[in-house]
């Protein structure tokens, strides 16, 4: 366990290194989260609410889930892909795993130093933010708890994902950047991190049963905002923990055939 | 002319030199593309929940996500790629040999490394623009052409005036041109919804500020012959050229202070 509490606070630590980095990432998200809110005014208009298939939901059911989007979206940071790419792409990697120590628990703490440090630059104004000027919504308690179970499952699906394309770099010749974008816009949009899957045309509603991503944002807020009873908050971490599990197995074996090119070309 | 041939001469050697890598040469646009593809399909579905934003339909919207879109392409395909490498130029001593040949600075650097990831935004945007003309009756007369086109020729200005500014302050300082250009970044992020929507903070910011509501705002309410959503004067609606011009004379004499500078510490 030592190794990895290091790591973990050594990332943390660089917080000093990248204070211009939080700065900006800071703006650029209270911004982001003001657009967002101005958009859902401007949509649903004079009456300020609109009936969905969850019910009626007004403008400060919005602004609370855009709020927590944010929250969620800044428990999601990683730097993970950018490492592994330079560690591929320079063979760096193969000292990595002559070390004692396991790599994808190594990358684990990298992302939860990452979060950490970036919860107090970015999370905490936004929600700060949330509560001051735009009256979010507070779960009861019980449902509080489900959530907090719920994100640490989003941060898990979302770390597994990132994992396992970021070793694409193994095979793709070209700048892994293009796959974290794709993964990026992708996922933010499937999850329902902008619109809630309530707004979606029903195909896309039932492809989302078939994929992971809308347990990373929008199922998570929707028991947030008390949208689901205990049957289906039940049945939602079910489901995220069957996608962990997956997805874990996935990264794995993507690793295992990664190192086996690596070992075949001599790297 | 002859200065012509030899800015397409170095502009092609940059692009044959990057088609070396095939699919990073196809996928460097594609993946950009695809990125504004999903976010307008996002727009498609808010739109087809509510029908307007503050009166403003989808094709509308996409008439102010293309002038922008189009614009910006244009400007990144030329200033992007260069004024992120200035930086890295300038630190490795490199900026004395572009000093040194025999034609404008600024035409070399630009020349030289302007790069087709942008082409992406182009190509989208204009297959978008021959969709968003034919679904929106626009009664096109040669008043309106010709402030289509002197429209397009400022917003390209207006953005290439913000890259080249944003580029410019490389002589001075060495942060990454992500953290200058973030300002930058954020006001294109703004422009995507109608301007009114958002308080009149922003929008005084938007049209005096960082007048980046002139790319597409005002432009679009003349060709749109909307009454309905006027923001200050109907003037502005023709100010797209002159703020164009304006902006970009000031940022190249910015360029130029930044040059005079670099000569100046004689590194």
């Amino acid at each position: 366990m030592r190794p990895y509490i290091e790591q973990l606070k050594n990332v943390f630590k660089q917080e000093i290194t990248y204070r211009a980095d939080s700065l900006l990432n800071m703006i650029s998200g209270i911004l982001f989260l003001l657009v967002q809110i101005y958009i859902w005014r401007a949509l649903m208009g004079a009456t300020g609410q609109v009936s969905t298939s969850a019910g009626v939901i007004d403008t400060r059911d919005m602004a609370t889930y855009v709020v927590i989007s944010s929250v969620i979206s800044v428990l999601l940071s990683t730097t993970i892909f950018e490492i592994i790419d330079d560690r591929i792409r320079t063979g760096q990697i193969a000292m990595d795993i002559l070390k004692p120590v396991n790599f994808q628990a190594l990358m684990f703490s990298t992302t939860i130093g990452t979060v950490l440090r970036r919860s107090f630059s970015e999370l905490l104004p936004v929600l700060l933010i949330g509560i001051i000027f735009f009256h979010i919504k507070f779960p009861s308690l019980e449902n509080f708890l489900f959530f907090l179970i719920a994100v640490s499952c989003s941060v898990l699906i979302n770390f597994f994902i990132t994992y396992g394309i970021a070793l694409f770099a193994f095979w793709y010749p070209a700048p892994s950047w293009h796959w974290s974008r794709l993964y990026r816009d992708l996922m933010r949009f499937l999850s329902g991190s902008l619109i809630p899957l309530w707004f979606f045309p029903s195909i896309l509603v039932q492809l989302s049963q078939f994929l992971p991503f809308k347990h990373i944002f929008f199922t998570t807020i929707s028991i947030y905002l008390g949208r689901v009873d205990r049957g289906e908050i039940v049945l939602i971490l079910l489901q995220q923990i069957f996608w962990i599990v997956s997805l874990y197995g996935l990264a794995e074996l993507i690793w295992r055939q990664g190192i086996r090119k690596l070992v075949i070309q001599g790297g | 002319m002859e200065l012509f041939k030899i800015c397409l001469h170095l502009s092609n050697t940059y692009l044959k030199g990057k088609m070396e890598h095939r699919l990073q040469f196809i996928m460097d646009p594609l993946v950009n593309a695809i990125g504004y593809t999903i976010s307008y399909v996002g727009i498609w579905i808010l739109l087809s929940n509510f029908g307007t934003i503050r009166g403003w339909t989808f094709w509308e919207m996409m008439l102010l996500a293309n002038l922008n879109l189009f614009a910006y392409g244009f400007a990144g395909y030329f200033f992007y790629v260069p004024m992120v490498y200035l930086g890295t130029i300038i630190q490795r001593g490199n900026f004395d040999n572009i000093m040194l040949k025999p034609m404008n600075t600024l035409l070399y650097l630009i020349s030289s490394y302007s790069d087709n990831m942008l082409w992406g935004h182009m190509g989208l945007s204009v297959v978008l623009f021959i969709f968003t003309f034919a679904n929106l009756a626009i009664e096109w007369t040669i008043t309106k052409v010709a402030f289509l086109i002197l429209t397009l020729i400022g917003a390209i200005l207006i953005h290439i005036a913000a890259l080249l500014a944003a580029g410019s302050l490389s002589f001075w300082t060495n942060t990454p041109n992500s953290y200058r250009d973030a300002i930058f970044q954020n006001a294109r992020y703004f422009i995507t919804y109608p301007i009114s929507i958002y308080g009149k903070a922003i929008q005084v910011l938007l049209t005096f500020v960082v007048p980046f509501a002139f790319i597409n705002f005002y432009p679009a309410q003349y060709l749109l012959s909307k009454s309905s959503d006027m923001l200050f004067h109907p003037a502005l609606q023709f100010g797209t050229p002159i703020i164009g011009i304006v902006l970009f004379y000031s940022s190249y004499r910015l360029w130029e202070a930044g040059v005079n500078h670099y000569e100046s510490t004689g590194s």
